[in-house]
């Protein structure tokens, strides 16, 4: 018999948090691409190209620690929405006009903010998200 | 006026949640676009839960923040994608 075991939203908001901080950059890389594709990804890390975050997710060099805060950042809303709703909704929620963030994207603010204020808002638009 | 005044239509209201007769959890902090309690320490706290007299007025909360944002799409549609770029290159050489 299978059994269905529901992770709680904390847990998930938890392991993200871990994750980021524990998981090597070209993995977070890896993960982000496939789980939104290499377009968006590249979009809400500020990048003009999607060669770059390719490279990263084969173990290219990170040139700047802001970018990879922004990837770290971006890592953990991804892993959050992605391990609770799939990977479509995960794409739809960086897409999104987001209410908790003054209706911008998530991605939008990932991708101008500065990483830590936006990993900041975008893991409360999260929470907001989760709590509804 | 508290819950126990508050007059609901006659033919119901409509929540869609995971749990629709179980309380919001409080922040301590107004949620954005919400009537939350904004006194975090009071001792007589307050949760709103928000309800509608019909399921689309639901859905159309519920699922606001999937609607596409404009200034999002314009950013990941100037991305440049390297699978594209072999064929754009051929594209300019031959025109």
């Amino acid at each position: 018999m299978e059994v269905q075991v529901s992770v709680s939203d904390e847990v998930v908001l938890e392991q993200a948090q871990k994750l980021s901080v524990q998981v090597s950059s070209e993995e977070q890389a890896r993960y982000v691409v496939d789980a939104v594709g290499s377009r968006l990804a590249a979009a809400a890390l500020g990048l003009r190209d999607t060669r770059t975050v390719n490279s990263w997710a084969h173990g290219g060099p990170i040139k700047g620690p802001l970018h990879e805060h922004r990837l770290q950042a971006l890592f953990r809303v991804t892993y959050a929405v992605k391990e609770r709703y799939g990977p479509a909704v995960a794409a739809a929620f960086l897409r999104g006009s987001n209410p908790a963030l003054g209706n911008r994207a998530p991605m939008t603010v990932l991708a101008n903010e500065s990483p830590a204020a936006a990993e900041q808002a975008t893991i409360a638009a999260v929470e907001t998200l989760f709590a509804s | 006026m508290t819950h126990r005044e508050l007059e609901l239509p006659d033919t119901g209201v409509v929540r869609i949640a995971v749990d629709p007769g179980r309380l919001p959890r409080s922040t301590g902090a107004p949620g954005p676009n919400r009537f939350d309690d904004p006194r975090p320490n009071t001792l007589s706290p307050f949760i709103v839960r928000y309800t509608a007299t019909t399921a689309r007025g639901c859905f159309l909360e519920l699922l606001g923040w999937l609607r596409p944002d404009a200034d999002a799409r314009t950013a990941e549609a100037a991305v440049v994608d390297e699978i594209r770029l072999p064929f754009l290159r051929r594209m300019m050489t031959t025109t």
